[in-house]
């Protein structure tokens, strides 16, 4: 059979599950409850920063990741730092708009409960290590390029200067691979750090669950849905839910294409050695 | 007219006549039924998912065959991709982190008020000189010069890569000393029916770790059967682990296209929610 | 901790001696064994394939940057290309990282001179920086592929999940297609796309494999030895574990305060 109406057939039916309403329930996994676990267990007086190193490429499932971690420390009244990356410059725009839109929700103004600092270089982990020392000197403004240490546009980071006044890291990012969050920040001051990655790099990340040094994981767009039902969040809200449902379709299908082809394969074969 | 190219004819009448409803409903929204509303969205919005329809349109068109319609959105793409990239390593890279330090660090020193951070962003002027030394690459008499640049590069790169595999894959090592044998002492949570199914798993663990281990040894000899078993369990373990991989990648794949299928269905189609 | 203890520092000593002194036995001549790699022992046959259906192949360098994985790709693109050259068959090389373009350049025009064909082949038509964007080197490479009609297809190094867009592009063209990735979420899909396949650690033996540099034959003999090293520390470790609980004196050692 041509691949090109497996691939047909597999189109419509995503296209077909888009439009109706597919019953999914979801069970948070033991990596998704240790996150929420941890942000439930935080200090009022932490920030949370979030790593925002995602772009469209991997939108669907990052910013579901986002959004579920933004509610949850939004609703626990937490201060949110969102750092981005020059050599990634979407996840700079996606995390302002994402918090943005999610801080409508729970009245958090700019300057006073988020921000958005100014984007960071890669330096082989050398730049980790500066922010962690001092934030302020490292990136001396925010996005808007008003200044770390103006009280009065930026209230909220005059208390945060150091890594010790951050909580929990997340950090939203394609893969984790080459992180250097574990090497210079969890490593050396045990800060909290979790990780939402995309469904791919979740079966490495595993092991750096299991030897405690990310403390929670989401592990793609099914992680995402999982935060979601762990913090209840109303239908309007879960963003993830929608192509969680229809994931379901698609991997039953692709389940009933790998049978048909090994029941074949192996037919053949078997028709051949007779 | 054989049946083949008639097939094909239909399917490009179709779209065309497609197309063109779709653009009479844009053109009088009051006659549009359907379920999201036009007002909704700004007229470059529209034009935005219009644009990005055709896009991803052409370049799903390679799934049938690499045709002329894929290959302009090829080129496209990259001409962007390009574009983009260079004013953005123009306006962050260069002129942010190293002229405008460094010209500020210069005019600091020269008009008698530098402190040491301007001398060291002054400093900057010979990191644009040592980057220069790259472009050497097109010169087979002064080759030589490029390679201290990338000599550098590579060594600092390798230098500081050590502190970091040390602080994140040592840890490692010590996750893999798991204790095989829980006794009642250790767990007196457990039952004994747990305390043995969490002794296996650690073994299981061992035993799987070493295997895989060995697999990757190249230099030893594998000559017997004793000295082979060890590393073909390895592989076969290696491969259930790139089943589960191949499950998770396949699993964000197709995240990736339910994302396309929404903005074709709810930004360009308008046909659905999101929710 | 923000600094290695006397153990780590030990630990990175002894590692660092173990690769020295194969490096510097390799460099006296003294011959060190290597086992097969099976998927790597095909990359002949797929070169002979393309050369007998009169058509190019292609030689990804991956998504590297000036580091060992790309070192370890250009030893085995100066290998395929040297084995090309002989058979007066063109490379087509795809690039991702510009600043690589110049390095991979020069290793595809040595390759073709140390053959005695300088000047068979116009290296810009065949060396293309495409983009250093996943999605647009994906599209690009595969649509230089199908209309090239590439007989065989080298996947060599660090990739994204354009591994498979292009195993994928490979597949339609025709092309006999030999993958040897480090990245191991891309493997999976290499391994029932191509036709031969090496992963992980065989990536960086591959380099060693073709160019039988004694540096880099040194340097992975002298890694097989870290290994045991490693197997030793797991052994003890678990033994340890067994004996004395989670937090023995070696796993305070190794994982610091």
């Amino acid at each position: 059979m041509d691949r090109r109406i497996i691939y047909l057939v597999f189109f419509i039916l995503v296209v077909i599950a888009h439009l109706i309403t597919l019953p999914t329930r979801v069970t948070p996994s033991t990596v998704t409850k240790r996150l929420y676990e941890m942000v439930e267990s935080l200090p009022a007086d932490k920030a949370v920063l979030v790593d925002s190193d995602w772009g469209a490429g991997i939108k669907a499932e990052s910013e579901g990741q986002m959004r579920a971690l933004l509610h949850h420390a939004m609703r626990r009244g937490l201060k949110i730092v969102i750092l981005s990356w020059t050599h990634n410059l979407e996840g700079q725009k996606f995390g302002y708009d994402v918090t943005a839109d999610v801080a409508k929700d729970y009245g958090y103004r700019y300057g006073e409960d988020w921000c958005v600092l100014a984007p960071l270089t890669k330096a082989s982990g050398q730049e980790l290590a500066g922010l962690a020392k001092d934030i302020h000197g490292t990136l001396s403004e925010d996005t808007n390029g008003v200044p770390l240490d103006d009280a009065e546009r930026l209230p909220m980071m005059q208390h945060i200067r150091t890594i010790h006044d951050i909580g929990l890291v997340f950090q939203v990012a394609y893969g984790h691979e080459g992180t250097a969050w574990l090497g210079f920040i969890q490593g050396v001051y045990g800060t909290n750090v979790a990780t939402a990655v995309s469904a791919i790099s979740s079966s490495t990340a595993y092991s750096y669950v299991e030897s405690g040094q990310f403390c929670g994981m989401l592990a793609g767009a099914p992680g995402a849905a999982e935060y979601e039902e762990l913090l209840g969040l109303p239908k309007e809200s879960r963003f993830a839910r929608k192509p969680v449902s229809v994931l379901s379709l698609a991997i039953g299908y692709i389940l009933l294409m790998i049978v048909i082809g090994n029941a074949a394969y192996w037919g053949s074969t078997w028709g051949t050695k007779r | 007219m054989n049946a083949r190219r008639a097939i094909l004819v239909g399917i490009l009448v179709l779209v065309a006549v497609g197309i063109a409803t779709l653009v009479l409903l844009e053109r009088f929204p009051q006659y549009d039924p359907r379920r999201v509303q036009p007002e909704s969205m700004k007229p470059l919005d529209r034009v935005g998912a219009w644009v990005g329809a055709l896009c991803v349109i052409a370049i799903f068109s390679f799934i049938y065959r690499e045709n002329p319609f894929y290959r302009t959105f090829e080129h496209i793409l990259l001409g962007v991709s390009i574009g983009f990239g260079t004013a953005l390593i123009i306006r962050q890279v260069l002129y942010e982190q190293w002229w405008e330090p460094m010209r500020l660090g210069i005019e600091a020193i020269v008009y008698g008020r530098s402190s040491p951070e301007h001398i060291w962003d002054a400093c900057l002027i010979f990191s644009g000189f040592f980057g220069l030394l790259w472009y050497f690459q097109y010169s087979k008499k002064y080759l030589w010069l490029s390679r201290i640049t990338i000599g550098v590069t590579a060594g600092a790169a390798a230098g500081l890569g050590i502190k970091r595999v040390i602080l994140q894959d040592v840890p490692q090592i010590t996750s893999t000393f798991k204790n095989i044998m829980i006794h009642p002492g250790l767990a007196p949570h457990l039952n004994e029916a747990a305390r043995w199914a969490a002794s296996a798993k650690s073994f299981l663990f061992l035993i799987i770790v070493c295997c895989v281990l060995y697999y990757f040894f190249f230099s030893f000899r594998r000559d017997t059967p004793l000295a082979k078993a060890p590393a073909d369990m390895g592989r076969f373990f290696l491969m259930i682990s790139f089943g589960a991989f191949f499950g998770n990648t396949f699993m964000t794949r197709v995240v990736i296209l339910i994302d396309r299928v929404q903005f074709l269905l709810h930004d360009w189609l308008r046909v659905i929610h999101t929710w | 901790m923000e600094h290695a203890n006397w153990a780590l520092r030990l630990f990175f000593f002894i590692v660092s001696a173990f690769v020295l002194w194969k490096i510097l036995s390799a460099k006296r001549g003294k011959e060190l064994y290597l086992r097969r790699v099976p998927g790597l022992d095909k990359v002949d046959e797929a070169v002979g394939r393309a050369t007998e259906m009169g058509r190019p192949v292609m030689f990804n360098v991956g998504w590297a940057g000036l580091g060992v994985e790309l070192f370890c790709s250009l030893a085995c693109l100066s290998h395929v290309t040297r084995k090309s050259a002989r058979v007066n068959t063109r490379v087509l090389v795809p690039v991702v990282i510009p600043l690589t373009y110049p390095i991979c350049e020069e290793f595809w025009k040595d390759a073709y001179a140390m053959e005695g064909k300088s000047g068979l082949f116009n290296a810009e038509e065949c060396v293309r920086f495409l983009s250093d964007q996943q999605p647009a080197f994906a599209s690009a490479a595969a649509g230089w592929m199908e209309r090239e009609r590439v007989g065989a297809h080298f996947i060599f190094g660090y990739y994204g999940y354009e591994s498979l867009l292009l195993a994928e592009a490979g597949q339609r063209a025709g092309a006999m297609q030999v993958a040897c990735v480090y990245s191991y979420y891309q493997v999976p899909f290499l391994i029932v796309s191509c036709d031969y396949t090496a992963f992980g650690e065989e990536f960086y033996a591959a380099g060693a494999y073709f160019g039988r540099d004694p540096v880099l034959v040194g340097s992975l003999v002298g890694q097989d030895l870290a290994k045991v090293l490693v197997f030793i520390l797991i052994i003890l470790g678990t033994i340890l574990t067994v004996a004395f609980g989670k937090f023995n004196w070696l796993y305070l050692l190794l994982y610091g305060s």
